[in-house]
């Protein structure tokens, strides 16, 4: 049996008084793209300098492949892109790649250049741009860079903090696509964010941190299905019938006429059961997104938070 | 690895190494001339007997003896020659601090770079400069002693044992460098710290020899166990000496390293 590809045990950070990371249990399967998310200050840098051993652990530990964080053999297999990417300005971009790419292990071949155009090519970044000094470039075009260094060995790891900021929407797109086919490739992909729908397209699974605390880790499809969401139903005649649709997992939050707005949790076969036996005018039941989960999770967090029991 | 670091920094800073060592070429070339002026001319001691003695104290703290060999070491011990030499230093000790300051340092480490090869071409430049900028002079000195012909004149490798004291005092300035640069939060506080230390030693040293009751301060300075012009002249004398600098190189050396390793970054 494979080792996890990161795995974290007990994985906290205090910085004096402050909790950076506290308990974090957190176990990574190879290919899998797991959606890190949080609002800033959650903890989720934390977590990756932890897992970069860029900070060391006030208690707990990282492993990444089975090995210890602090191996510096574990990082050949890894891709990062920082949240605060900060690149050499006195290099072009294509000296900068090539520069990143040698401080591989002697062991290991150079990145194919091939795929390094390719991934340039999707990503928008001319000639000129990888000709010019790196001062020189925008936000959006550093980004790119920063993204093919993460991509252009091919890693068994990415670890992406933010990878899309500063960046215009096609190209968000040429990310959020590259992503998914690393995970479709048997990659892992820790995709590190607080823009929650693009997570919710690139994520198997979402781990949502809130002050450095773990609040949940499921399956995305378990996620929405655990969601409560929100059905509006007109019904064809002049009242609603409201009595009828008392049934286990629904429950109603208004009702106007005919009108009925509901709130459904779970399995929707009693609701629908009643809804067959009535005529209906117009059913609004829109699919759920993580936004919704991501909410719905951190005000559980926030009221368990503020109960002292 | 350690040379695609090494690489990237001394490409940075190529030309202010070529334009340091071809300037302390050059100054150790014009002190030789300038050394060979007083010789043939009326005199230095007829010129210093003109200075009021708080100026002729210091400048005899400098140089001990008014011959033609000490004023060709003297460029050994230029301040030119030891600021220049030690700025670079402090650049390549302190770049750590600015990769950590600039955010760089994460992506470098997310590389299987262990943090020792990441210090250790840090070292390497200093090395680097604390080998070559004594060896300009040393190449001034033998190309400026080929052109003029002093009576009494010592061989150029005479002075080799006054540009072996320098490689030592700036192995020294760069091991210290290194441990505040390794422990620093930012590369401009580190500089500063560093530039401080350097200036008071330098200063304390300076007053220690003019004065007297200071005598007890002179072991706490590294430069009070740097002396090219003795070097030069009393041959032999000099290990002790190198001994304490490279001591003074070691230590701090290896306290960056383990600093650097276990810190957070």
């Amino acid at each position: 049996m494979t080792a996890p590809v990161v795995e974290t045990r007990d994985l906290s950070k205090h910085y004096g008084p402050t909790v950076g990371l506290d308990g974090l249990e957190l176990v990574v399967e190879r290919g899998e793209v797991l959606g890190f998310l949080g609002p800033n200050g959650a903890g989720k840098t934390t977590t990756i300098r932890l897992l970069l051993d860029l900070i060391r652990p006030t208690r707990g530990e990282a492993r990444l492949f089975g090995r210890a964080a602090r191996d510096p053999d574990v990082r050949r297999s890894v891709g990062y892109l920082p949240g605060e990417l900060a690149l050499d300005g006195r290099l072009t971009a294509r000296k900068m790649l090539a520069f990143l790419d040698r401080l591989r292990d002697p062991r290991d071949p150079p990145a194919d250049p091939r795929r390094r155009d390719a991934l340039c090519e999707r990503l928008r970044l001319s000639d000129a741009d990888l000709d010019r000094v790196l001062r020189d470039d925008s936000r959006g075009t550093k980004q790119k860079v920063g993204l093919v260094a993460a991509f252009q060995r091919d890693p068994e790891l990415l670890v992406l903090d933010e990878p899309t900021e500063g960046l215009d929407p096609l190209v968000r797109e040429a990310v959020l696509e590259l992503m998914r086919e690393a995970g479709a490739a048997g990659r892992t992909v820790f995709h590190s964010s607080h823009v929650i729908s693009e997570v919710d397209r690139t994520a198997t699974r979402v781990a949502i941190v809130r002050a450095g605390r773990l609040v949940a880790v499921e399956e995305i499809d378990a996620l929405r299905r655990s969601l409560t969401r929100r059905m509006t139903v007109r019904f064809a005649g002049d009242r609603a019938p409201v009595a009828e649709l008392d049934v286990p997992g629904t429950r109603l939050l208004e009702q106007s006429g005919p009108s009925v707005v509901l709130a459904v949790t779970g399995d929707l076969d009693p609701l629908l059961a009643v809804l067959a036996r009535h005529a209906v005018a117009h059913l609004a039941f829109p699919e759920p997104v993580l936004d919704d989960a991501f909410l719905q999770h951190y005000a559980d967090a926030q009221r368990a938070g503020a109960d002292p029991s | 690895m350690i040379l695609a670091l090494l690489g990237r920094q001394l490409r940075h800073m190529r030309w202010i190494l070529v334009g340091l060592g071809l300037g302390l070429f050059l100054l150790e070339g014009l002190i030789i001339q300038l050394a060979k002026a007083f010789e043939g001319g009326p005199g230095i001691e007829q010129i210093l007997d003109m200075l009021p003695d708080m100026i002729l104290d210091l400048v005899k703290a400098q140089i001990p003896a008014f011959t033609f060999p000490a004023f060709a070491a003297f460029g050994f011990m230029h301040p030119g020659a030891l600021v220049g030499s030690s700025a670079v230093i402090v650049m390549f000790a302190t770049a750590p601090a600015g990769e950590r300051d600039s955010g760089l340092l994460d992506l470098l480490l997310s590389r299987p770079v262990t943090r020792t090869k990441h210090l250790l071409a840090s070292l390497l430049g200093i090395v680097i400069t604390a080998t070559a900028m004594p060896l300009c002079l040393l190449a001034g000195c033998a190309t400026g002693l080929a052109l003029v012909d002093v009576p009494g004149e010592l061989p150029w490798t005479a002075y080799v044992p006054a540009a072996g004291l320098l490689a030592c005092l700036l192995a020294a300035v760069g091991g210290f460098s290194l441990l505040v640069g390794a422990t620093a939060q930012r590369r401009g506080t580190a500089a500063a710290r560093i530039a401080a230390v350097l200036l008071v030693t330098y200063v304390v040293d300076t007053l220690t020899k003019v004065f007297g009751s200071l005598d007890a301060l002179r072991w706490a300075t590294p430069f009070h166990y740097f002396d090219p012009i003795t070097a030069t002249i009393d041959e032999g004398g000099h290990w002790g000496d190198a001994a304490v600098l490279l001591g003074a190189a070691v230590v701090p050396t290896l306290l960056a390293f383990r600093c650097w390793r276990t810190r957070d970054l």
